[in-house]
């Protein structure tokens, strides 16, 4: 594939997802689970894969140790091949002292050296905490033809939701003209999804001068972009169509997930070629009990169903118990619902054990970890 | 004497099963919806700390290495470990010189490279769990060079028909070995795992090559049983099947729905491990109906399905019935059609409205790979 050898991804992978509450407790919110079978970087580091870019960084720093296990040698992605590498890369002591990453791009800026040793021409900027696919060669062919400094790829969205984005106002010819952030009066509908085609050696100057500025926060929406503007840089625009969401909250997380028993969605996001690929979990086949009952529902392998699932989401070594109930929920791996409890609009977590109710609403949706009072 | 066994999953005397080893071996053949049959031999290796693995295989290695690969599922190191397809190229054609003995003689060096102390054979048919170290523990315990498993079977005219059958003395010696004629009921019926060490084996094959040139590794323990001094062990593990007929697929795939049993086959901290292939997990419309069944990830089902094993991306249109049935990866049953005791192969598709394919639970029906009805 073109894109191959001269573009490098790097996925920004350190947030902390704090609204996720209990679910981003000890792990970092890319290696939440989603989907059945999936953590939500999965989806980052496959459409990189299937995009045919070899070579990716993932910038990690809340709770790095799962994130990074989980990644290894990249070969869950097939990453660990002759060309191809994965490199986590969490803020590290250097001559200079110890530093966190202050910001997405201070993140960025603090690997160039990195970066340097793999000669890129473009450098593509992900969030590793999107739920979309993408084959991003199309978006780096514009903005090759368009000889841009940057393309943002970005997505139309509801005008009653645009002041949660940055949004961005665009000529005839595609190049952006404005870009406000979280606008409390949207010009436009256009909103960024974060994700960044640089030229390589644009980015850096802009990176070097951007890190001995005391006022910037070193973000690339806040402080990169409108400097970019600023002077005129060209920025073009790639508008993406498709699925896409960025599941910073539990109800967001939620309605993903129950998103995915739409059969369309469900094949575009998971079910489609190239595959989405993920961990090799070694599970049995999943079993459905003699008098179980399962409809519109998504069920991994490894999950055992001898009670009730509806319009619900069951990951790998589940067990739902005879006379257990499960609706609108999304059960995490190796959780136990036991027999006679209900879950209703819930999110379970990892190898919780449900030994009572948990009971949600729509817009109130209940979180439960098994680890409250620890 | 070191301890490191090298593994030789032995494909040369496997069975067939009717169309379903037609065109792929009997080791490759779908089991238990996400499982090819080697993968249980494979797993006790994996699980017994056996990192040398080589696949004895006399033909069929397109389905071999199409499941196998570079053996990543099965290696515990990707530099130290190795899953290997051993295969006789220059006797893969000739019938009766195609054995166990020259396909070990080509691939010479895989046992030398190894630098195995003992040679472990198992069978892909036999389906067992069992941990192979213990039973090193045991053959250095009776200063055995050579151990062979059997396990007491109470109904031979059914069970490991062809099979072989062994008499054990008190001292735990093998005294004979003889074929399965059905003309009795109880005995002794071998595994078809032995464990040898080195130069034991070095033994067998200049036996063979002085006795005949057709001549398997069986073939000289059976003739020269008594002065080679062969052990018996008998077999103790939690589950044991011979899949060595069509009819015992079936009957052997469908009774495993039983947790109970499953758990005895599958047990915690004794993986199985086997290809991936990245599918999503399953989706059950609204419309479905699934009881007792066993269903791989990408399936889609929306019509019901009573006491089945699906394999992988299996669909099952609204209003179509699967019962008592083995439907393999890739199938699909349109709407309307009915499938009982049946066994589809892959990538099978069931079209015409209103289709009953009905076999017997004695004589499942049997639809071939791809075939559209």
């Amino acid at each position: 594939m073109a894109t191959g050898n001269d573009v490098v991804a790097m996925i920004l992978a350190g947030g902390r997802g704090t609204r996720l509450k209990a679910l981003t407790a000890g792990i970092a919110k890319p290696a939440v689970f989603f989907g059945g079978k999936y953590r939500i970087i999965d989806f980052a580091l496959s459409n990189v894969a299937n995009s045919g870019i070899d070579r990716v960084g993932v910038l990690t720093q809340y709770e790095s140790t799962v994130l990074s296990t989980y990644i290894g040698s990249g070969s869950n992605w097939g990453l660990n091949g002759n060309k191809s590498m994965v490199s986590v890369l969490p803020p590290r002591e250097t001559d200079k002292g110890i530093a966190w990453y202050r910001g997405t791009a201070d993140a960025i800026a603090q690997n160039l050296a990195w970066l340097d040793s793999l000669h890129p021409q473009q450098v593509l900027i992900l969030s590793g905490d999107h739920i979309y696919r993408q084959d991003y060669t199309e978006m780096i062919e514009l903005h090759r033809t368009r000889g841009a400094d940057l393309t943002v790829a970005c997505i139309n969205v509801d005008i009653s939701e645009a002041s949660r984005f940055g949004i961005m106002s665009v000529d005839q010819r595609g190049f952006v003209t404005r870009f406000d952030e979280k606008p409390a009066h949207p010009e436009s509908t256009l909103a960024s999804m974060g994700i960044y085609v640089f030229d390589y050696q644009y980015l850096r100057a802009a990176l070097i001068t951007d890190a001995k500025d005391p006022s910037s926060e070193h973000d690339f929406g806040k402080n990169i972009i409108p400097k970019m503007l600023a002077e005129k840089a060209r920025i073009c625009a790639y508008v993406y169509k498709g699925y896409w969401r960025d599941v910073g909250t539990i109800e967001s997380l939620w309605q993903a997930n129950m998103d995915l028993l739409d059969p369309v969605t469900e094949h575009d996001l998971i079910g489609c070629m190239p595959r989405l690929f993920s961990t090799h979990t070694h599970s049995d086949p999943q079993y459905i009990g003699p008098e179980a009952e399962v409809d519109d529902s998504l069920i991994n392998q490894g999950a055992q169903v001898y009670g009730h699932v509806d319009r619900s989401v069951i990951f790998n070594e589940v067990v739902v118990e005879k006379d257990a109930r499960v609706e609108s929920s999304v059960v995490m791996p190796a959780a136990v619902i036991r027999s006679g409890v209900t879950v209703r609009y819930a999110l379970i977590g990892l190898q919780a054990e449900v030994d009572h109710d948990i009971i949600g609403e729509p817009g109130n949706i209940a979180v439960y970890t098994g680890k409250e009072d620890r | 004497m070191g301890n490191k066994i090298v593994g030789l999953v032995n494909l040369h005397h496997s069975p067939t099963l009717g169309g379903l080893t037609e065109r792929r071996c009997l080791a490759s053949v779908s089991f238990l919806s996400r499982y090819a049959l080697m993968d249980f031999t494979l797993s006790n290796m994996v699980n017994s700390d056996i990192d040398y693995i080589g696949v004895l295989a006399p033909d069929s290695i397109r389905s071999l290495t199409k499941h196998i690969g570079a053996g990543g599922p099965w290696m515990t190191n990707t530099k130290n470990s190795k899953v290997q397809v051993l295969y006789d190229e220059p006797h893969a054609h000739q019938l009766g010189y195609n054995s166990d003995v020259n396909n070990i003689r080509e691939n010479w060096w895989f046992l030398e490279e190894s630098r195995a102390d003992y040679v472990l054979f198992a069978p892909a048919h036999v389906l067992h769990i069992m941990d192979y170290r213990q039973l090193l523990s045991y053959a250095k315990a009776m200063g055995a060079r050579c151990t062979m498993v059997y396990a007491k079977v109470n109904d031979l005219d059914d069970e490991a028909r062809g099979g072989l059958l062994v008499d054990v003395d008190s001292q735990y010696n093998i005294t004979r070995m003889y074929a399965n004629r059905g003309d009795r009921s109880e005995g002794f019926a071998s595994l078809g795992i032995v464990l040898m060490d080195r130069s034991f084996l070095y033994q067998v094959m200049s036996l063979a090559q002085s006795s005949s040139s057709f001549f398997s590794i069986l073939d000289v323990l059976v003739t020269h049983c008594q002065e080679l001094g062969i052990k018996g062990y008998e077999y103790a593990g939690p589950y044991m099947r011979r899949i060595d007929t069509f009819s015992h697929y079936y009957r052997y795939s469908l009774e495993l729905l039983d947790p109970q049993l499953r758990r005895k086959l599958i047990q915690p901290g004794w993986p199985i491990y086997t290809k991936s292939y990245d599918t999503p997990p399953a989706f059950y419309a609204k419309t479905c109906e699934v009881r007792d069944s066993a269903i791989a990830n990408g399936c889609i089902i929306e019509g019901t399905v009573r006491h089945s094993i699906l394999g992988r991306d299996v669909v099952v249109e609204s209003g179509a019935v699967i019962e008592d049935s083995i439907i393999l990866s890739g199938s699909r049953i349109c709407a309307g059609a009915q499938v009982r005791c049946a066994v589809l192969d892959k990538d099978c598709s069931v079209v015409t409205a209103g289709l009953h394919i009905e076999g017997t639970p004695a004589a499942p029906a049997f639809i071939k790979r791809g075939d559209r009805v």
